[in-house]
């Protein structure tokens, strides 16, 4: 069994995706949640950050003036958000939980990052990498963290204890 | 994540170890280096990390627990040593640097207290961060002296690198 | 045309000659006594005022003074020199009792640059001299700070000179030349820095005296009249300060070898020695400051073994063999270029080219490179003097070149007399002084390496304690986990009762081994005390009766074991012969052969040698001699132990050493030192 971790931008695609002109990246990404999810074998897990993440960016796209996204209605966002309550209501999400000091290990993941290598770990970012890698370890065995953001990746190449945790899986196209 | 983490280059022990920890149910990490340590901490952040002295690695001794320190403040820090005497051990004490120290007496009285710390770490482990006690470490941490870190660490390096010439003998 | 420059040096010049030139403080002093020398004086104070501040150096002599003129020559003219050139000093004056010995003397102050000297001493020199007690003090002031700026030419820089300023009231001589320097840079009443030089004195003011001995160590052959006072108001020593005459030079000389040959009624010599030594010299061979005179007639035999001639053909002569170590021998070349070999006087009087410009009529240099280069005397350490006469050596005829005695059969006589008395000296001081530094050295060397391992040894103590200890805590974790499958509620009862026995007998077996190990960290540093031989062995002995009990083995100390106390750590022997002991009862034998075992001791060379003796089976292909880490083990002689006892002998200052091990048996010999350098009983 496989395990499975979205962070929230490779769901944010997913929910995005469904409106009548999704752009190329939304459709790319959309079809690999859609394997994911069709895949019996793959235990697929948010974290209580991933949803809360998640509703906030729905409720970004809802208020959008832009002309792009126009398409993110109200009616968009109520199916969105049910779309993904009814997965971890059936079960086909598990929901991860975030390890108590997971904000004070953050702290110091960030820090690193900037002190040693000058690269960028965002707060919530690290708090997925944190609640990844404990999954993994609790389970014995590696956790792919699906996202389309390339700061993971950067980070886990300099401090490569991470890999025998966690394997990033970026899924822009 | 793991309550806690021992580094000790004794892949013997630390096989008794992981045994021990899989039988008592301890939610409890081993590295044989330094270096794997410092990066099982990056990792798992554990509550409490208990070192020997004496191991091989990129750095050894006081300056990597110091990092650890830093990195960590509220992280508890056990060092072990049946090499170091207990008057160095007063002097690392007096640094603040770390929260016990364990050197002579019985082998079976440091297994127990090494259990009984890993057993708190556990229970600490499951409640949030306590942001006022991690800003009182934050704090004592900065207010460790470096210039007698550093003076301590190579008068103990010192005598550690005395010990692996004459074991070589 | 041609024009001219002329070197125009700046007053700074005065800094570079003095101060530079000559660097060592000593060497500056001896140049003001070595004009004294040369002005005829037959007595020089040299007087150190240095409990108060500003210190002061008085050098004061009864010579023959300078007037204006005189001074002016012999001063002002730096480099310009009336001696040394070949020229005969010119005719005196007056016939003062300093101008006849002035005339006598061969000048020994060469560079003229010797008053420049002064300011390596002091910021000031005050000379006061007149040649008789009727003429007024010409006084002459140098500050030398006057001559440390570079913008103005030597010879503008104004040196004040007056007749109203009388010498200090302690300037003994109502004539002759003092110097007084002020403002003293050393402080002459301290010890020298740095490491001990063997033979050098360790104060300031002592090794000034040293270097005044070498200086007139030469002179005493032709009986100088010169005598050097050196006072000072503040010294470490009294034996820093004293008269220095030539002949008290020669006597401080690390060893003095003195010889008269005399012939007897049939013509055959008949050689009286006397050895004289230094303090350090005496202390060093343990043997008296002076022996007594030691008369000998030669015999066949005698003149066999010191390769001489039967007959004395030259006649009747003496002289007188000094011995300085190489340090010192070093330190006198330095002070006076005057030749390091024997020099020969006819009648007071110099003759060359013996021993002068390293002639080596003696044979000192020739025997060194007969052995390689090992001779105890080195010629550099060596020098002295043999004294003959017209009257006594009519035989000895001088060429008329200055190049030798002619040959002849008397000179012949002579040099091998000369050289054979130089090899006897060379024995001795090979007997005395290099055999035993070079068996103290080794001694040393060994004590040394004691230590190191006595050090060591605590360190792997340590260790080898520390790594047991990891396998222990092994051991305690592999406890813990016995403890929790304990509380497993699936485990069957007889399981967990089984369990729990194990658990407490391994817990048992770990606080043994930990108590030993606490031992062995808390060892302390072992002390050592004066034991008889024989109770340390008793108490080994009486740790093994049980074992030779049971392997009813025969254990047998044997009569005669020595009454000399060693120096030994005890706890740390007993055990070690312990280790040996029952190596020996334990050591596998043929069948039908009733093991023995036999102990015995001793005296070899200072040290009590107890030998442990079995008659088991041997330890194949080993070779005595070697170290017991090296012994392999065999059934029933486990080799650690032997290993063990060695490392605690080494440490304890003594040594253990397999001498014999084949089919019939083994034995070992311990050895115990009765004295230990270093350890005070």
């Amino acid at each position: 069994m496989s395990l499975g971790y979205f962070d929230t931008s490779a769901l944010m695609r997913w929910v995005e995706n469904d409106v009548p002109a999704p752009t190329a990246r939304n459709i790319h990404v959309a079809a690999q949640v859609a394997l994911l999810r069709a895949d019996p074998t793959a235990t697929l897990g948010v974290s209580g950050l991933t949803l809360l993440e998640l509703r906030s960016v729905i409720c970004q796209d809802w208020r959008s003036t832009h002309a792009d996204d126009a398409a993110f209605d109200a009616d968009w966002a109520r199916a969105s958000n049910l779309g993904v309550m009814r997965e971890v209501s059936t079960g086909r999400f598990v929901v991860v939980p975030v390890p108590p000091k997971a904000p004070e290990h953050a702290a110091t993941l960030f820090d690193l990052a900037t002190s040693q290598h000058g690269i960028a770990l965002g707060a919530w970012d690290a708090i997925h990498l944190i609640t990844a890698a404990a999954w993994a370890y609790r389970e014995g065995q590696v956790v792919s963290l699906y996202t389309c953001d390339d700061d993971f990746q950067r980070f886990v190449d300099h401090y490569g204890e991470f890999s025998r945790f966690v394997r990033i899986v970026d899924m822009n196209p | 994540m793991a309550a806690g983490l021992l580094i000790d280059d004794d892949l013997g022990l630390i096989e008794s170890v992981q045994r021990a920890a899989a039988a008592a149910k301890l939610d409890l990490a081993t590295a044989t280096t330094w270096d794997e340590g410092l990066g099982l901490f990056h990792v798992l952040s554990p509550n409490v990390v208990i070192a020997d002295y004496n191991m091989p690695g990129s750095q050894h001794g006081l300056l990597l627990l110091a990092r650890i320190r830093r990195l960590r403040p509220s992280v508890r820090l056990v060092l072990i040593s049946g090499f170091l005497e207990e008057s160095d051990m007063e002097r690392v004490r007096a640094l603040n640097l770390v929260d016990r120290t364990l050197t002579k007496g019985s082998v079976l009285e440091s297994a127990r207290v090494v259990v009984d710390e890993v057993r708190q770490a556990q229970e600490a482990s499951l409640a949030p961060t306590d942001w006022r006690e991690v800003a009182d470490a934050a704090v004592a941490a900065a207010e460790i002296p470096e210039a007698d870190l550093t003076e301590l660490d190579q008068i103990l390096s010192r005598k550690a690198d005395e010990r692996s010439r004459n074991k070589a003998r | 045309m041609t024009s001219t420059f002329a070197f125009s040096p700046s007053a700074r010049l005065q800094r570079y000659l003095g101060a530079e030139l000559i660097a060592d403080p000593n060497v500056a002093i001896i140049e003001f006594i070595k004009n004294s020398y040369d002005a005829g004086a037959s007595r020089v104070l040299v007087q150190f005022d240095i409990a108060d501040e500003p210190a002061r150096l008085v050098i004061a002599d009864d010579g023959v003074g300078m007037d204006e003129a005189s001074f002016d020559r012999n001063w002002m003219h730096p480099g310009f020199s009336e001696k040394g050139d070949g020229a005969p000093p010119a005719p005196p004056r007056r016939t003062s009792a300093a101008e006849r010995r002035r005339a006598k003397r061969q000048p020994v102050g060469e560079k003229g640059l010797g008053r420049l000297a002064a300011g390596r001493l002091g910021a000031r020199l005050e000379v006061f001299t007149r040649e008789s007690p009727s003429d007024r003090w010409l006084h002459v002031d140098f500050v030398w700070a006057r001559f440390d700026d570079m913008t103005i030419p030597l010879d503008r820089v104004r040196i004040p000179f007056d007749y109203d300023t009388p010498p200090p009231s302690d300037v003994p001589f109502t004539s002759g030349t003092a110097v007084v320097i002020h403002g003293l840079i050393q402080r002459w009443d301290q010890r020298v820095r740095g490491r001990a030089v063997h033979g050098r004195r360790t104060t300031r003011l002592g090794r000034l005296k040293q270097d005044l001995e070498f200086l007139l160590r030469p002179m005493t052959p032709t009986q100088q009249d010169f005598t050097i006072s050196l006072v000072s108001d503040l010294v470490l020593n009294r034996e820093d300060i004293g008269e220095i005459t030539p002949g008290a030079a020669v006597a401080d000389a690390y060893y003095s070898y003195s010889f008269q040959f005399t012939p007897d009624k049939a013509g055959r010599p008949v050689i009286t020695r006397t050895v004289a030594r230094s303090p350090e010299a005496a202390q060093q061979s343990a043997r008296p400051q002076l022996d007594k005179p030691l008369r000998r007639a030669v015999t066949d035999e005698m003149a066999k073994a010191e390769g001489r001639p039967l007959e004395l053909l030259c006649g009747p002569f003496g002289g007188t063999f000094l011995y300085n170590p190489p340090q010192l021998a070093q330190r006198a070349k330095e002070i006076d270029k005057s030749p390091v070999g024997v020099l020969l006087y006819r009648d007071g009087l110099l003759v060359e080219p013996y021993g002068v410009d390293e002639n080596d009529w003696v044979g000192a240099r020739a025997r060194k490179a007969q052995r390689h280069g090992h001779a105890a005397i080195s010629p550099d350490t060596f020098s002295g003097f043999v004294l003959i006469s017209r009257r006594e050596n009519g035989a000895l005829r001088d060429m008329s070149n200055r190049l030798g005695l002619l040959d002849s059969p008397a000179s012949e006589n002579f040099i091998e007399h000369v050289r054979a008395e130089f090899f006897q000296f060379e024995q001795l001081v090979e007997d005395e002084i290099v055999v035993p530094r070079q068996q103290g050295g080794r001694a040393e060397e060994a004590q040394g390496k004691a230590e190191e391992t006595q050090r060591l040894t605590a360190i792997k103590l340590r260790s080898l304690a520390h790594s047991v200890r990891q396998p222990l805590q092994g051991l305690a974790w592999d406890l813990v986990t016995l403890e929790a499958l304990e509380g497993r509620a699936d485990i069957p009862a007889d399981a967990r009762a089984t369990l729990h026995e194990v658990r407490e007998s391994v817990s048992n077996h770990i606080g043994r081994v930990e108590a030993r190990i606490q031992e062995l960290l808390s060892a302390p540093t072992p002390a050592f005390a004066e034991v008889k031989p024989d109770a340390l062995v008793r108490q080994a002995v009486a740790q093994l009766h049980g074992v030779a009990q049971s392997r009813e083995a025969e254990l047998t100390i044997i009569d005669g074991i020595p009454s000399v106390d060693v120096l030994v750590p005890p706890d740390i022997v007993i055990h070690a012969l312990a280790s040996l002991i029952q190596n020996a009862l334990e050591a596998g034998r043929p069948e039908g052969r009733a093991p023995t075992v036999e102990i015995r001791a001793a005296l070899q060379n200072g040290d009590v040698v107890i030998e442990i003796t079995d008659n088991g089976t041997g330890v194949e292909g080993f070779q005595t001699g070697t170290s017991l880490s090296e012994v392999p083990s065999t059934k029933g002689r486990p080799a650690a132990g032997l290993a063990d006892a060695e490392i605690a002998l080494t440490a304890s200052r003594g040594a253990l050493v397999l001498t014999r091990t084949d089919g019939s048996g083994t034995a070992f010999e311990v050895r115990l030192p009765t004295r230990v350098a270093g350890v005070s009983r």
